[in-house]
């Protein structure tokens, strides 16, 4: 069997007989999603590679406790927003600062954790403006309270269902739809300047 | 002219409406410029959350993880298990002929006595295992019957007491696993002899 076409249950039986192989597809599948929601959320590379990584190991060490009852996907972004959302009530922290994470501690990493996104604009003035938009859109998200903002992570950044975010975040259904319409409200008035401009 | 909510035109633009809802707000989006441009809002800020950047973790992130993983092979079938005990080196194999042959030796020493022994004919042999073979049975029964009810420490009691009443009958089940293990006395012996030293070097 080619582990790279297999599907998460497949990997996860051949992972529990012990293939190291499945256990690197697996993590290649899912490292890019979990760390840009981790990331997200506590806006500092370091503490997100951490916690990213504790994600992880917590997730593979367990695989035998995994139920496929659910999607694997949906067990490992559940370790991960628990992880981060325990983190960051450990910090005492239920929002982050718009210049940078609450984890930095001198202004270098203050600096250091402004997030920088990508550009896919053509010419330098698309670029300024993408750019622009970009870090508002990601400071504004960094501004939502936690329960919203791995909501509307989950939903729009990473492309979740509705219903499995409610198993992700451990919630009722009604509520996962209230806290994501919500949680777009509070960016919308957020970033209006933008529109308005 | 009631407008579509909030709500509703998020719904819409995530195609999560129920049909006989989005049939009407579409009705009403035909008419309504003001609804129109909040579904064409909505959606452009859908697009813009969905076009956020992708964020990869460090290049050595992956061999951090698995540096921690406990990676444990599955339980292997019954025969594979019991090919691990099976010894594959001479020094193994020492060991096994070894603590099969003082049984073996027991048994062949006890034999010997037996057919030197003019008092012990094997027709007396035969008469004295069929009484013990009965007692013992009748014993082990009526012990295992009236142990159920007290559960497996009951049984083992159970058991302990009839060796301690029948000395020869816990003799005569020595003699038999003896018995039992003389041919893997001969067998891990000739396995000794016919596995190399360790330090025997091929040409």
């Amino acid at each position: 069997m080619d582990l790279h076409t297999a599907t998460d249950p497949e990997l996860v039986e051949r992972a529990r007989s012990g293939s190291e192989q499945a256990y690197r597809v697996l993590l290649g599948r899912y490292q890019r999603p979990v760390f840009a929601l981790i990331f997200r959320m506590v806006r500092n590379r370091e503490r997100a590679e951490d916690l990213a990584q504790e994600t992880f190991v917590r997730v593979f060490n367990n695989i035998d406790r995994y139920d496929p009852k659910y999607k694997f996907s949906s067990w490992i972004f559940k370790i991960a927003n628990n992880l981060t959302i325990d983190a960051l009530r450990k910090k005492g922290v239920r929002t982050v600062s718009l210049d940078g994470s609450a984890y930095a501690e001198t202004d270098d990493e203050t600096e250091g954790s402004r997030i920088d996104p990508e550009s896919g604009s053509e010419t330098p003035e698309e670029e300024l403006e993408a750019r622009e938009m970009g870090s508002e859109i990601e400071a504004a998200i960094g501004r939502l309270r936690p329960e919203y903002r791995s909501a509307v992570l989950l939903r729009h950044v990473e492309g979740r269902p509705y219903d499995e975010i409610a198993e992700i975040l451990d919630l009722p259904l009604g509520t996962v739809k209230t806290y994501i319409h919500r949680g777009r409200g509070e960016l919308r008035t957020m970033l209006a300047h933008l529109r308005e401009a | 002219m009631t407008h579509l909510t909030d709500r509703a035109i998020e719904q819409l633009v995530e195609r999560e409406l129920p049909p006989e809802e989005r049939e009407a707000a579409e009705s009403h989006l035909d008419s309504c410029v003001r609804c129109q441009e909040a579904v064409a809002t909505t959606r452009a800020f859908f697009a813009e959350l969905e076009g956020l950047p992708a964020f990869d973790p460090s290049p050595l992130f992956a061999e951090r993880v698995m540096s921690q993983l406990r990676i444990q092979p599955a339980a292997a079938p019954f025969w594979a298990r019991l090919r691990a005990w099976i010894p594959s080196t001479r020094r193994g194999w020492a060991w096994v002929a070894a603590a099969s042959a003082v049984p073996a030796l027991l048994c062949s020493v006890l034999l010997v006595w037996w057919l030197t022994t003019p008092a012990l004919s094997p027709a007396s042999m035969a008469r004295w295992g069929w009484v013990w073979l009965a007692e013992t049975g009748s014993m082990a029964v009526s012990n295992a019957v009236s142990a159920i009810g007290g559960g497996i420490g009951s049984v083992i009691i159970a058991f302990v007491d009839m060796g301690a009443v029948a000395p020869l009958a816990a003799l005569t089940m020595f003699l038999l696993a003896s018995l039992l293990v003389t041919p893997v006395s001969a067998w891990s012996l000739a396995r000794l002899l016919r596995t190399p030293h360790e330090g025997a070097q091929h040409a």
